[in-house]
C-alpha cells in the first residue's frame, strides 16, 4: 500500500492537481473577456494610498480582524508547513534530487500546532455563530476536516504516537485527497480568489483588473 | 398572472446565460463574512438575511435542481430575494463573488415564471 501511494497514486494525484488547476483557470478565462479599456493603476500606486486607509477600507480587516488573522494564519501554515517540512524535503531529494530546503523540525511542529488551533477555531466559529452556521453545508465541514487530516496524521506519525505504519498511510492518502480536491472541488477557491481579486475589473479588485465577466 | 407550473426549459436557458454564477456558487466558502456588509442583517440579525444564505437558497437551489423547480419552490424564495434584500449591492465577499447579481438573477427567473414580489405586504421582511 505504501509503495502504491508513493508510486502510481502520487502520479495520479499530481496529474489530477495540475489538470484541475488548468481546468479552473481555463474555465475562468472562458467566462470572462478583456475589458478593452486600460487597467486602472494598482491601488498602492495611486496618490494618497496608505496602509492605514487600506486596512480601514477592507471590511474583513477592519470589522473582524480576528477572523482575518485566523484565516491568514490558517492558509499560510497550510501552504508553508508541508512545503518546507524536513521529511518531505528528504523524500523529494531521494526521488528527484531536488529539495526546496526545510525548517528545523521544532518550527514545523509549532506551525502544525498553530494550524490545528486555527482550524479548530474556524470550526468552532462555524458551529457557534448563527449566521455562519446557517450558510454551512456538510461539504464545508468535510473540506475543513480534509485540510486538517494531513496535519493531524502527520503530527501523530512524526511523534509516533499511534501505530506508525497505519498512520503514515492515512497521512499520505489524506494529503493526496486534499491535493486532488484543490483542483476539482471547493478548495479550488485558491485559483478563484487570485483571479477574481486581481484580474476582474470590479469594486472588489485590488489592482483595477483588465477583464470583465462575460454575458453571451 | 401566475403560471400553474414552471417552464424548466426557460429556466435552464436563463441558467446557461450565467455560467459565472455557477462558478460563484461552487467557490463560496460559506465563511459568513458577507453578513456584516448587509445592512438588513445588521438591523435584524436574522441568519437568513446573510447575503450568502439568500444566494445559496435562491439561485443556488435553482442551479442544484438544474432548473427543475416547482412553483412552490419559487414562491418560498420570494421572502429571501424580495423580502430580505433591496439589491443595494453593499454585500461584500472576500473572494470577490458578486452576491447581489445572483439575487437579481433569481428575481429574474422568478419573474419569468410569473412569481413576483408581494407588493401589498405592509411590513417588509
Amino acid at each position: 500500500m505504501y509503495e502504491f501511494l508513493l508510486g502510481p497514486m502520487m502520479w495520479i494525484t499530481l496529474f489530477l492537481l495540475v489538470s484541475g488547476l488548468l481546468f479552473r483557470s481555463v474555465q475562468l478565462f472562458r467566462i470572462t473577456r478583456k475589458t478593452g479599456s486600460p487597467a486602472v493603476p494598482a491601488s498602492f500606486n495611486r496618490p494618497g494610498w496608505s496602509l492605514r486607509r487600506f486596512i480601514s477600507n477592507n471590511f474583513v480587516l477592519s470589522k473582524d480582524p480576528l477572523l482575518a488573522l485566523f484565516t491568514i494564519v490558517f492558509h499560510s501554515c497550510l501552504i508553508i508547513t508541508p512545503l518546507f517540512l524536513t521529511a518531505h524535503s528528504v523524500l523529494l531529494f531521494q526521488s528527484w534530487q531536488f529539495s526546496p530546503g526545510s525548517f528545523p523540525e521544532w518550527i514545523s511542529n509549532i506551525f502544525t500546532v498553530i494550524f490545528l488551533v486555527s482550524a479548530g477555531l474556524l470550526l468552532l466559529r462555524r458551529l457557534i455563530i448563527p449566521h455562519v452556521r446557517a450558510v454551512s453545508r456538510l461539504s464545508d465541514f468535510l473540506f475543513l476536516g480534509l485540510s486538517a487530516a494531513p496535519f493531524v496524521t502527520g503530527f501523530l506519525a512524526f511523534h509516533q504516537l499511534i501505530h506508525y505504519e497505519t498512520i503514515i498511510i492515512l497521512h499520505i492518502a489524506s494529503g493526496q485527497l486534499l491535493l486532488i480536491a484543490i483542483g476539482w472541488l471547493k478548495p479550488g477557491h485558491i485559483i478563484f480568489f487570485f483571479f477574481a481579486r486581481f484580474f476582474i475589473k470590479s469594486e472588489f479588485s485590488f489592482f483595477g483588473g483588465s477583464r470583465k465577466w462575460y454575458t453571451p | 398572472m401566475v403560471h400553474p407550473v414552471t417552464d424548466p426549459a426557460v429556466i435552464k436557458k436563463m441558467l446557461k446565460q450565467k455560467k459565472r454564477m455557477k462558478v460563484f456558487l461552487s467557490m463560496c466558502a460559506s465563511c459568513g463574512t458577507c453578513a456584516d456588509s448587509c445592512f438588513y442583517f445588521r438591523k435584524h440579525k436574522d441568519p437568513k438575511s446573510t447575503p450568502a444564505y439568500k444566494a445559496l437558497n435562491s439561485l443556488g437551489r435553482i442551479f442544484k435542481k438544474k432548473g427543475k423547480v416547482s412553483l412552490s419552490d419559487l414562491e418560498n424564495m420570494k421572502e429571501l430575494i424580495w423580502g430580505k434584500c433591496v439589491l443595494c449591492r453593499r454585500c461584500s465577499c472576500p473572494l470577490g463573488i458578486d452576491i447581489s447579481a445572483m439575487i437579481a438573477w433569481a428575481r429574474a427567473i422568478c419573474r419569468s415564471q410569473g412569481v413576483y414580489e408581494q407588493y401589498d405586504k405592509s411590513v417588509k421582511g
